[in-house]
């Protein structure tokens, strides 16, 4: 007996085969291209940044060719903080459900992208706006590659603590701490910004996962100047750290607790 | 009535010894093919479906009693669900199951799939890739691509794994149906209460033959389960 093709055998003919390069088609489009796009997006907002950093802050002038190099590789960083154990799996997962769903859908990112834009060419602006795009790519691939929510569900009493001490957002705190230092210029402010913005992390991404993005903006930026202003912000700062805390870790023993409005 | 029935078949993997032989004529009609673990179900399944090579013999196929007795041509003759399935991931239910049924590719809605859709509770499910479904809503699709293909014969390989309890119900409707249309159905499965009030015969392995048992339609799952205690017993 000769072997045949079958619905289920690698053999199918034509029909099989066409079927196998739509599978694969939309396997590229889903994981490779979608990838490319995201990291082209945040080699853009990169270059902005790099830039105006070595232009306002160092003083010192780069060509584009060099900073898109350095741009390229904060990319890579931050795809590799999440390709560590654990986080290389939301590799796994098509790009489109870990961004374009979740993001590229709101009219407040489209909105806010291109207020950066606009900002970022007006010199002044610049060195408020640059921690903008820092928190944009690593707080939403962080967040979003660990599946906060996921926390919730399936560690309702310790998803949070296990959160908070995770690696990939004590990475974003110190990416945070360095952008705000390159924003604020000295370390109780940097400290400042980046426990601000960790403390609206903990309101996490329960449904309005962009208005968090910007709340951890105007937390960070608020809590920088504050600490920025008198050094004494930062007890301030950490109360409301804890304050957070307290509210959350009740919070995410049950979704119904989920309630923006109380954390905001 | 269809029938299908075996010549000095031998089913074994290649380059090992046979594991059995096959001494069976089945016409149409629900065929309940049991053994414990290990003894070559999945084995003959695949070699009917054409996956793997029969070691010798031939199985012939013949549709109705007028017809000619031809050699069985799984790419025509033969739907085969496996146990594990495999299907490709990034496939929508509706582009496999047009492939299954050898029907050409058609944008959804289809208006001829839909109460094939409705009776699996498929519905929201037609959006969904199959990579990103559950193993019953994998099995349900399946079901739907083996109520939706023509060929006569259909070789179902564990087909109640996964499904829920109306994913059952609809399965046994189906069931229903090819016994009724004639068609030639084997059904390996260890959930036999499933189908022990309609199934037309039961098939054993023992010392190394495949073969038909004594069997009525409507055996009781109790005597079942005495019949393959006495059949397998050491």
């Amino acid at each position: 007996m000769k072997i045949f093709s079958n619905s289920f055998s690698k053999r199918g003919g034509w029909p099989r085969l066409r079927l196998d390069a739509l599978s694969a088609g939309r396997w590229f489009r889903e994981h490779v291209a979608f990838w490319l796009l995201i990291g082209a997006v945040h080699a853009v907002t990169a270059t902005l940044v790099v830039d105006t950093v070595f232009r306002m802050v160092l003083h010192q002038e780069k060509s584009l060719g060099d900073v898109a190099w350095v741009c390229g590789g904060c990319v890579v960083a931050s795809w590799a903080v999440g390709m560590v154990p654990g986080g290389w799996r939301a590799f796994s997962l098509p790009a489109r459900y870990l961004w374009a769903q979740n993001m590229l859908r709101r009219n407040s990112t489209w909105v806010a992208w291109g207020g950066v834009l606009i900002l970022g060419t007006r010199e002044s602006l610049r060195s408020v706006f640059f921690l903008f795009p820092v928190f944009l790519c690593l707080t939403r691939s962080a967040l979003m590659q660990k599946q906060q929510r996921a926390y919730r569900l399936v560690l309702p009493a310790s998803g949070a603590r296990r959160l908070f001490a995770d690696h990939l957002v004590w990475a974003l705190v110190e990416a945070t701490a360095i952008g705000a230092w390159f924003g604020f210029s000295f370390l109780i402010a940097a400290w400042g910004a980046a426990m601000g913005s960790v403390m609206m992390m903990y309101e996490g991404d329960s449904g309005v996962p962009f208005l968090n993005v910007w709340a951890q903006i105007g937390a960070g930026v608020f809590c920088g100047l504050l600490c920025a202003a008198t050094p004494w912000a930062l007890l301030g700062v950490a109360y409301a750290v804890q304050r957070m805390w307290t509210i959350t870790s009740q919070r995410v023993l049950s979704r119904e607790w989920t309630d923006e409005d109380t954390v905001f | 009535m269809k029938t299908l029935s075996f010549e000095n078949f031998q089913v074994g993997r290649e380059g090992s010894k046979s594991l059995f032989d096959v001494h069976l004529s089945l016409s149409g009609g629900i065929h309940l093919f049991m053994a414990p673990n290990g003894f070559g179900k999945s084995t003959l399944l695949q070699t009917l479906a054409g996956m793997l090579p029969a070691l010798s013999g031939d199985a012939f196929f013949q549709s109705d009693a007028t017809s000619q007795r031809l050699v069985l041509r799984p790419e025509a003759d033969v739907f085969y669900m496996p146990e594990y399935l495999q299907l490709p991931a990034f496939i929508y239910p509706h582009e496999w199951v047009s492939f299954v049924a050898e029907k050409p590719l058609q944008p959804p809605p289809s208006q001829d799939l839909e109460p094939w859709v409705e009776k699996f509770r498929l519905g929201p499910l037609m959006k969904r890739y199959l990579g990103r479904m559950s193993q019953g809503e994998r099995r349900r699709v399946t079901w739907l691509g083996a109520a939706l293909s023509q060929r006569p014969v259909l070789l179902l390989d564990e087909p109640f794994d996964g499904l829920d309890l109306y994913g059952i119900e609809a399965a046994r409707s189906q069931l229903s149906a090819w016994k009724k249309e004639g068609r030639c159905v084997w059904v390996v499965t260890h959930q036999a209460g499933e189908v022990l009030d309609f199934a037309d015969s039961l098939a054993l392995i023992k010392d190394r033959r495949l073969d038909v048992s004594p069997w009525k339609t409507g055996t009781s799952l109790g005597q079942l389960r005495d019949l393959l205690k006495e059949t397998y017993s050491p």
